[in-house]
């Protein structure tokens, strides 16, 4: 209880944020429904749960953010991550994992009502949400490791964010989709951020399943990290004293 | 006219300054073009669920994705200085230009010109003749063309004529607010739907708050599924004179609101 009481005192300093982030939350929960009552006369329960937990999942993982390391390589600050005893990939991890944990608790509020009231179980919730979080921060760390090659990132982060939200299932959920482009989009790992954990978290698929191709796709975008950022951040130039 | 010249030379040297850097330009172009395709392919999903909703086919709905997404583009590329208007007041930019001779309308386009929404553009020009072809007219393909480019007119109009209205609400929070995403970005996105099947509170603030119903829905439904060409040609003259009458209202309050601004500067 001391607990919780102390993270509503903590959130209550950044209650415009958490007041915005709701606001937002609704917001685009509403336009969805409203669109989707055009077109889906069924299924309206799965519909609604779906899309509650998608947007849930589209404010706490990274896959609409633009990382910090990305705006210091446009404005040539990256220089702060060249000089610590750390390497380039690890630092990007903990910063981006840093601000997760402080989004979790600013939304910690809204997360407990939802939980509630889609009847959701905390256990079965853990592991796919945070191996969800982990995949977000490994794919846009690769997209926007390319800032260092066209210094903007507007056009990586309008990609990335159309892109990912389309695929990923968080605009139409994917169980709307055709049947033949399900199986392929299902594959991709923008649907193993937001498709596969719902389907976990409600039961839809087995957990060791979900888990498994989330850290298939976690390894192999680790990987493509550590050669893509250890390659692009050697070749920096600064210029400056 | 000396400030139009001056326009014509902020742009000119706008657009110098983005192709100076040709393969991040063309990568641009190329990844805005992809970014607003998937609206459509959005629509194409959702009308896979049902053949027709009510009258309205992909088709229509497709013609309505690319009026709609093709004012809304070409008013972004235009009125992208107001889309950014909030940057301006904060860095305390428009004392400079308050102190030219020239209109501070004029300096505002001119300020930010988004030639990359070419892209879109051109997106939604493949997508309208996409339409255009698949759709069943009752007016002559001529009547049809004529139209289509009075509504895309009125639509580009209105959307210029929120985008200043966002330049207002910048003079009071003067850091970017969320009118622009909120208001604007939705009112594009909701657009090309078919408005009547919409749930009545978000259909009657598209019709009466924000009228895109009566300035773009109602119009291309008339060219749509029309056939009476006097009736056409009230509801496209009433759409036109709609979003002429909010872009001069939106531009007198723009200047009415100047006196508000404060400048952070010393």
């Amino acid at each position: 209880m001391g607990l919780f009481f102390t993270i509503l005192k903590v959130n209550w300093q950044y209650k415009k944020l958490y007041l915005l982030n709701v606001f937002f939350f609704w917001l685009s929960f509403l336009i969805q429904l409203v669109v989707f009552d055009i077109f889906v006369k069924d299924s309206w329960n799965e519909l609604i749960r779906y899309l509650i937990i998608a947007n849930f999942l589209a404010m706490f993982t990274s896959l609409y953010k633009v990382p910090e390391f990305s705006n210091l390589i446009a404005k040539g600050e990256i220089y702060r991550y060249g000089v610590r005893p750390m390497s380039y990939v690890f630092q990007i991890f903990i910063y981006e994992l840093g601000d997760f944990v402080f989004y979790f608790f600013i939304n910690l509020p809204l997360l407990m009502l939802s939980v509630w009231l889609l009847n959701l179980s905390v256990h079965s919730l853990l592991l796919p949400v945070l191996l969800s979080v982990v995949l977000s921060i490994e794919i846009i760390t690769f997209f926007y490791s390319f800032t260092s090659v066209f210094i903007k990132n507007s056009a990586i982060k309008a990609l990335l964010q159309g892109v990912s939200s389309f695929l990923s299932g968080s605009v139409i959920p994917l169980f709307l989709w055709p049947k033949e482009f399900q199986a392929i989009v299902s594959l991709l790992p923008f649907a193993a951020v937001i498709d596969v954990t719902i389907k976990a978290v409600t039961g839809k698929m087995p957990i060791l399943n979900a888990t498994l191709i989330q850290l298939f796709w976690i390894v192999i975008s680790s990987i493509a990290n550590y050669f893509t950022i250890e390659i692009i951040m050697s070749r920096q130039k600064n210029i400056g004293g | 006219m000396n400030d139009f010249k001056m326009y014509l030379l902020y742009v000119k040297l706008s657009i110098k300054s983005q192709i100076s850097y040709p393969l991040d330009f063309l990568v641009q172009i190329f990844i805005w073009f992809v970014y607003t395709l998937l609206p459509f392919f959005g629509l194409a999903i959702l009308f896979s669920k049902v053949s027709k909703v009510g009258n309205w086919t992909f088709y229509h709905s497709a013609y309505l994705y690319g009026v709609i997404g093709l004012g809304y583009d070409f008013a972004r590329m235009f009125a992208r200085g107001f889309d950014n208007f909030h940057e301006v007041v904060y860095k305390g930019e428009l004392d400079r230009f308050m102190i030219r001779p020239i209109g501070l309308v004029w300096q505002i386009m001119g300020n930010d010109f988004f030639l990359r929404r070419l892209s879109g553009i051109l997106n939604y020009v493949v997508v309208l003749f996409f339409a255009i072809v698949h759709v069943h007219f009752h007016f002559s393909l001529l009547i049809v063309a004529v139209a289509t480019f009075f509504l895309f007119l009125a639509t580009l109009f209105l959307f210029f004529g929120l985008f200043v209205f966002y330049g207002i609400t910048c003079f009071f929070s003067i850091k970017k607010n969320i009118f622009s995403d909120v208001i604007i970005g939705n009112t594009a996105q909701l657009g090309f739907y078919p408005l009547e099947y919409i749930a009545k509170a978000v259909r009657y603030m598209l019709f009466y708050v924000i009228p895109i119903g009566f300035v773009s829905y109602l119009p291309a439904k008339k060219i749509l599924f029309g056939q009476d060409f006097l009736s056409l040609t009230f509801t496209i003259s009433f759409s036109l004179f709609l979003s002429i009458f909010l872009l001069w209202i939106s531009l007198k309050l723009f200047e009415k609101f100047t006196k508000f601004y404060v400048s952070p500067s010393n």
